[in-house]
């Protein structure tokens, strides 16, 4: 039995171009490294306003969430001539929001309920 | 399709044919497809029915299983000789990784010319047996250098044990326990106990590095070291006038610690949740900072009296946050469970979840000894995994206070 994550990448334009990563499977550590490596390949490419939509995720283990809080360090560099860009998380499921909350990230991070409200917020 | 005297050299260049005599090499290359193959097509697949050998003409070719790489195929060399010679699957796939070139030769030919030329059969065997020497001096190397990476793991964990207490400490009208189930040779799980004799209290001290294996390791042993320290040698340096306060030492630990990692080592995102307790054995009050962790329970006679909620953040992450310190007594017959979420996410061989809610239900009806009750949980998860690979490190602290004589 392996965990696998599937995700998918869109483009929306609100204010400000975001790029929308759409994460389906488990946030482990089988599968975070695969998140790491896309994120950075989105963020090298110049993007710098980055949503994670993590409705789909049914399990987020704490090396997920290092993951995250390492692309938000990644991202704090990532808007024009170094400026700092934004990431934001929309809608976790009761069981991730639960881990969120136990390890304190809920504080940190930016999290959305609906993505609308979300684009809005860049 | 290049010339017939083309086929032919580059037939002879190839190790299967080798020892072949010039009709063979002429009658194989009248046979040979040519085929032009584009950067990324897949010539074939693991698992499918062999019905060709192929020899690369100009290009390189990716043999692999999925994402892992097994090496590679270029100009001049030869691939498919499992699936051509035997009734056998695929046993890897094969993609071109630029633009190339290829023979193909048809395992019925090769069989017809193998029946009527021994001598061409024979260079094929010479090829296989050449092949299966280079498979088992690799398969020779790997093994030695298995060998050392598993002795360096075991000298790892053997040192990594050394980070937990080697001897719980003896704390009248208590018994404290804890134990600690790798998922791997080393861990990123950790408890400590130790005591502050000045102030007469015992530090309780669970912790889970998030990920696990050697990365978690190596931070195990820093989070470890640095609270330890930070709490029993604070009056070292001398005039501090909050070395004997319970909730100073408490704050002053884990503020050092998180500071010291998130500034130190801000850039690996490495954080553990901790919760570290300091309690005061003859009145049963327990000073404590939970940072992030599985919420430890007190349980008496009736179940599950409170739960020791996180007071702020993991550690390593957030610099200048302050954990809040909370207190809270525990009752003659009364007891304290931690765990790591090693033990509530633990899955069996179906792939369903321990889960909170057992492990609730079990320490609510559990042993009323803090060493019992460690065993109890452990042993009850390790049950529940039964043939299933454990996936995290699993801990367990107890320490159960004696009734009042």
């Amino acid at each position: 039995m392996s965990s696998t994550l599937r995700i998918a990448v869109s483009e929306e334009k609100g204010n400000v171009p975001v790029t929308i990563l759409q994460l389906t499977g488990d946030l482990d550590g089988k599968t975070y490294s695969e998140l790491e490596t896309k994120a950075g390949e989105i963020i090298n490419a110049g993007a710098s306003n980055l949503l994670f939509d993590l409705s789909g995720v049914g399990f987020m283990g704490s090396a997920g969430m290092r993951a995250l809080h390492g692309i938000s360090n990644k991202i704090k560099t990532a808007g024009p001539n170094g400026s700092a860009g934004q990431m934001k998380l929309l809608n976790p499921s009761d069981a991730v929001s639960r881990v969120f909350k136990t390890l304190g990230f809920d504080q940190h991070f930016n999290i959305h309920r609906d993505l609308d409200e979300a684009l809005k917020s860049f | 399709m290049p010339e017939n005297e083309a086929i032919c050299r580059h037939l002879r260049n190839s190790i299967f044919l080798s020892a072949a005599s010039e009709e063979t090499i002429l009658e194989l290359s009248s046979q040979v497809e040519f085929i032009e193959a584009a950067a990324g097509d897949r010539i074939f697949e693991k698992g499918d029915l062999g019905s060709a050998l192929y020899f690369v003409v100009e290009g390189s070719m990716r043999i692999h299983d999925g994402d892992i790489v097994l090496t590679h195929r270029g100009a001049g060399e030869a691939f498919g000789e499992i699936g051509a010679l035997a009734a056998l699957t695929r046993t890897a796939s094969v993609t071109a990784e630029i633009d190339s070139q290829l023979f193909k030769l048809d395992k019925k030919a090769l069989f017809d010319t193998m029946a009527r030329r021994p001598e061409a059969a024979y260079s094929f065997i010479e090829a296989l047996c050449q092949r299966e020497s280079a498979m088992v001096h690799d398969a020779t190397e790997r093994a030695v250098k298995a060998k050392v990476t598993e002795r360096e793991l075991a000298i790892a964990q053997k040192i990594q044990r050394n980070f937990l207490p080697d001897v719980v400490p003896d704390v009248p009208g208590w018994k404290l326990a804890g134990y600690l189930q790798p998922a791997r040779e080393v861990a990123g799980d950790f408890y400590d106990f130790f005591v502050i004799p000045k102030l007469g209290c015992v530090g309780l001290v669970i912790g889970d590095v998030c990920d696990k294996g050697v990365g978690a390791a190596l931070f195990m042993t820093l989070f470890r070291s640095l609270i330890r320290s930070t709490s029993m040698y604070r009056d070292f340096v001398g005039n501090d006038n909050n070395a004997d306060d319970v909730t100073k030492i408490l704050q002053h630990s884990i503020r050092l610690t998180n500071e010291y990692i998130a500034t130190t080592h801000g850039q690996s995102s490495m954080f553990a949740s901790v919760f570290y307790g300091l309690l005061i054995p003859e009145t049963g009050q327990l000073c404590y900072i939970n940072a992030g962790h599985e919420s430890p329970l007190i349980v008496g006679a009736s179940g599950i009296r409170t739960k020791l909620e996180p007071t702020g953040p993991v550690i390593g992450l957030f610099p200048d946050v302050v954990h809040e310190v909370k207190i809270v007594e525990i009752l003659p017959d009364e007891l304290l469970v931690a765990y790591t979420d090693g033990a509530t996410d633990a899955k069996n061989a179906a792939g369903e979840q321990f889960s909170e809610e057992n492990l609730l239900a079990l320490v609510a009806n559990g042993a009323p000894t803090g060493g019992a009750m460690v065993h109890q949980i452990v042993a009850t998860v390790e049950a529940f995994i039964g043939g299933a690979d454990q996936y995290d490190d699993i801990t367990v602290i107890a320490a159960s206070r004696g009734s009042i004589e």
